[in-house]
């Protein structure tokens, strides 16, 4: 029956173009990081490449660097999307309607910059010469450009975690507040009748509400900053690098025969991402329903 | 032995700051002196708007008032915010928590009392079984019923072991064929747990079930005090008599031997102390009080008929204009001059009645009940 | 009483956001502005306009850049519209077997970077003749919006059902009018929501407009980098600031625009 079939049809325009584009690139590169490559001529299927990366230490470096990086971004911008909610709680629980509006508002306004200017901003800000320098300069915290803590182009990282959870916390609250919104005040009330501060009424009431879109929102900021290039690139080091940018470096500086390589870092860095990925649905499920 | 008392409350606020007309969107509450006793179950009932649900929300310290103390057991409580009073509230909704089983919702006072474990889940078990849900203990809000909610709702107020229960319209939300089960379920729980409850309601119902005495509250002052019967005995303005379920209210004055309204008279019995004077007001005649006669065919009310105009005999004569049958009950609405008079008896009659009738309704005159005018009607 | 320390708190948690959220915009417009400012100064040594007056000066191509920029977005998100209404209709509304796998295929991108995608895909685009063209570029910004304007659209349809389209039926209306009066001004919100991410997203890209324009189609961000990574702050410092601008514009021309059709509508 055409009914029966509609949505398939309504869906397939998106599921072409997806699947062309999207799921063509990996295939492709996966085609490619195994040695098939019929486009260049290149038919021998082999695990060369893969073997190549897993034996680098170069590979590895970068490994833990990016998962290091991927980590710590992810914490600090879980954390700091989590107190700004709680902040834009109490505000609601104080009535304070507009403001909260408005500093919801506010906080989006990284979202706006892309993250090519973000590193900038954060270069300036955090430099050896940056504001922030000048600033404890003149605060006579410190003496000399040399009594600055490095943190961008630093080798673990600082720059890159710095700009990663400036603009990432932004999306967290932005898929934090929906669930926020509809909890309604007189749930709160029942929660202070019954002997909770606000405190107590948030840990107890609100956030495990929150864990679940929480959670979703993690996976993606991890992935994301696990796999990014422009920041990396921009904020990072020559050594250690991030897998994405040694992918890239590999992919553009080293000649056509490293183009395989830089094909299996990328499947070997999006195939762990989806391993995460995997493991936390897997610990989703396993928690079972919570009404 | 009081337990609460409310002195000298007063709060106000504007509603909407622009509106043209500021003294309509004002509201403002004001009581002078409110006492409940211990272990009393009262009620405080009015029409939507009239502040009941404001009141309860002073006691509960989730809304702050301009003047005013409140006070339990002898200990002023007003600078203390809500968490830290033990008081407990059953809202219109049951706002459960979502995310907890009914266990956690029902003991989650208590844990944030410090109670330990191990109490907490016996006193869950025993307020559970109270309630009828026993089983119920790890379901989840999302799989019960309305009226199940409710009673957990209720479970979690109970178990909280207040000074004061707070209940504000809480069957509102609920079919109204189970809010005579969740009556009877309260009166049961008031008369083994015995807390002070504060219940409010516009259901007159509820009011005539449930409560040991009540207020009555409009445009955010209590008008009476008292319990349902001397209320409904003794209405003090005509707007409380229509509150109380009175349909029979007529404006007119008194004098020594009758009323007399624009279109009724109704003979009483001697009122010396009037005089030679006669005072404006309303009397109101509860339906009950009146029976219903036939007079064609009945000899023997075509007598008492004649005797309509002497001295001791109170009735009157009128035309039969709507009959209702309800469950054993005549509901009827009798014609006299030009007014209607509404009357419940019990049903004695053989045959049907019919539209149009001559009737001889005779009345109680010691029932009848006079309010004089006052400034504020 | 509490109320003070809470209304303190709350103008602090203001100040602190208005703070991280501000700051940059404040940092780049006096770095636009400066002319020589040696460490340990607070403020620029002097302002000048040099920096926007390179910005803007016809050899650094700019204006090109801008357009071709805004060029590439409104396309990316008009092709994005046009796939999207339809998936977002199936998914919003429908029950379907397989609906689950597709919407997760749909999403996927999502949570991974285009530059994996586009480096997997360049061989394909070299033989297909798409590098170096603006087609190419348009194809490629698809990939990291679409997602983002099919949850949007979704979630529209999700709230519109299927119940004010029946209740149109019943009154006689026919399928393009349905569309058109009833769905449509549900979809509004979604719509809004997804093109912004869409343009913003599509303006934003670097590295893989870089990698398949091969050079030869130059949006806003190419012209940055090199100001940006080391170069003269001044310049990078007055680029953001524009691209900042341009985004803003692109979203209220866009807001203004839809509403403006369906307030057209309304009256008709």
């Amino acid at each position: 029956m055409l009914q029966n079939r509609k949505p398939y049809l309504l869906i397939l325009p998106s599921l072409l173009a997806t699947v062309f584009l999207f799921i063509g690139g990996i295939l492709y590169g996966i085609f490619e990081s195994i040695g098939f490559s019929p486009l260049v001529g290149e038919k021998q299927v082999t695990l060369k490449y893969y073997l190549e990366i897993f034996n680098s230490d170069d590979f590895w470096q970068a490994f833990f660097t990016t998962i290091r990086i991927a980590s710590l971004s992810t914490i600090f911008s879980v954390i700091l999307g989590v107190l700004i909610i709680y902040f834009l709680y109490i505000m609601k629980v104080n009535k304070k309607n507009q403001s909260a509006i408005l500093a919801q508002r506010l906080f989006q306004v990284p979202m706006l910059f892309p993250y090519l200017v973000f590193s900038y901003i954060v270069y300036i800000i955090f430099s050896s010469t940056g504001w922030c320098s000048r600033i404890l300069y003149g605060l006579g915290i410190i003496d000399s450009m040399d009594n600055f803590p490095i943190m961008i182009n630093d080798r673990f990282g600082w720059g890159i975690i710095i700009a990663y959870v400036w603009k990432t916390s932004p999306f967290v609250v932005l898929m934090l507040y929906p669930v926020l919104l509809k909890v309604p005040l007189s749930l709160i009330d029942a929660a202070k009748v019954f002997g909770a501060n606000k405190f107590t009424a948030f840990k107890e009431v609100v956030f495990p509400l929150l864990i679940s879109p929480l959670k979703l929102s993690a996976f993606i900021v991890f992935s994301y900053s696990f796999l990014a290039f422009e920041v990396p690139y921009i904020l990072g080091v020559t050594y250690p690098k991030t897998l994405s940018v040694y992918s890239y470096l590999t992919y553009t500086t080293g000649n056509l025969s490293e183009r395989p390589k830089a094909m299996a870092i990328n499947i070997a860095s999006t195939f762990c991402v989806i391993v995460i990925g995997l493991i936390f649905y897997l610990l989703k499920k396993g928690e079972g329903n919570e009404g | 032995m009081t337990k609460l008392c409310l002195e000298g409350i007063e709060k106000s606020y504007i509603k909407n700051n622009s509106s043209k007309n500021k003294s309509e969107d004002d509201f403002r509450i004001q009581i002078d002196e409110l006492l409940i006793n211990e272990g009393e179950f009262f009620g405080i009932v009015g029409p939507s708007g009239c502040g009941k649900t404001t009141l309860l929300k002073i006691v509960a310290g989730l809304q702050e008032i301009n003047k005013g103390e409140v006070i339990i057991d002898g200990n002023n409580i007003t600078k203390i915010s809500a968490e830290n009073r033990n008081i407990s509230m059953v809202f219109q909704q049951p706002l459960l928590f979502p995310h907890m089983t009914v266990e956690e919702n029902v003991t989650f006072g208590l844990k944030m009392k410090k109670i330990d474990k191990t109490e907490r889940k016996k006193r869950a078990k025993q307020i559970l079984e109270s309630v009828g849900l026993n089983g119920y203990l790890y379901r989840y809000p999302s799989e019960l019923s309305g009226g199940q909610k409710q009673r957990v709702a209720i479970a979690r107020a109970i178990a909280y072991k207040p000074e004061v229960l707070l209940m504000d319209e809480p069957f509102s939300s609920l079919d109204p064929a189970l809010r005579e089960d969740m009556r009877n379920l309260i009166l049961k729980l008031h008369s083994k747990y015995k807390m002070t409850t504060i219940f409010v309601t516009h259901d007159r119902e509820d009011a005539f079930t449930l409560f040991d005495r009540m207020a009555i509250m409009r445009g955010g002052e209590i008008l009476q005090i008292g319990s349902p019967k001397e209320i409904y005995e003794n209405p003090l303005t005509k707007y409380i008599a229509g509150f109380m379920g009175y349909k029979n209210i007529f404006q007119g004055h008194i004098n020594v031997n009758e009323f007399v309204g624009k279109n009724v008279k109704f003979k009483l019995p001697n009122q010396n102390y009037l005089k030679n004077k006669s005072i404006y007001g309303y009397i109101v005649i509860p339906s009950e009080s009146l029976e219903v006669n036939l007079v064609e065919k009945n000899n023997q009310n075509i007598k008492k008929m004649h005797q309509i105009e002497s001295k001791d005999y109170y009735a009157f004569l009128g035309i039969l204009e709507e009959v209702n049958y309800n469950q054993g009950l005549l509901y009827l609405k009798i014609k006299y001059n030009s007014e209607e008079i509404f009357i419940t008896q019990k049903n004695k009659f053989s045959e049907d009645l019919k539209i149009g009738q001559n009737i001889l309704v005779e009345y109680m005159p010691e029932k009848i009940h006079f309010i004089e005018k006052k400034v504020r009607g | 009483m509490k109320d003070k320390t809470t209304n303190g708190v709350i103008l602090i948690g203001i100040i602190f956001i208005a703070l991280i959220s501000i700051l940059p915009f404040v940092f780049l417009s006096i770095l636009s502005f400066s002319q020589g400012w040696a460490w340990p100064k607070i403020l620029p040594n002097s302002l000048s306009l040099g920096a926007w007056k390179y910005v803007f000066a016809p050899t650094s191509g700019t204006i090109n850049a801008i357009f071709t920029s805004l060029k590439v977005a409104i396309v990316v998100t008009i092709i994005n519209l046009v796939l999207a209404i339809p998936a977002g209709d199936a998914l919003g509304r429908y029950k379907f077997k397989g609906k689950k796998i597709i919407e997760a295929i749909l999403l996927m991108p999502i949570i991974i970077p285009p530059i994996i995608i586009m480096m997997g895909m360049h061989k394909t685009f070299i033989v297909f003749n798409l590098t170096e063209s603006t087609l190419g570029v348009i194809l490629c910004h698809i990939v990291p919006t679409l997602p983002y304007m099919i949850r949007a659209v979704t979630i529209s349809y999700n709230q519109l059902g299927f119940k004010w389209e029946e209740q149109g039926k019943m009154l006689g209306a026919g399928k393009i009018d349905r569309f058109f009066n009833i769905v449509f001004p549900f979809l509004i919100p979604g719509i809004v929501a997804g093109s912004s991410l869409s343009i913003v997203i599509s303006l934003s890209q670097y590295i893989i407009t870089v990698l398949m324009g091969g050079g030869q189609v130059v949006t806003l961000p190419m012209i940055m980098f090199p100001f940006i990574n080391g170069g003269n702050q001044g310049i990078g410092a007055a680029y953001s600031i524009l691209f900042a601008l341009i985004a803003v514009i692109a979203l209220i021309a866009m807001d203004l625009l839809l509403k403006r059709y369906y307030n057209d509508r309304k009256i008709n």
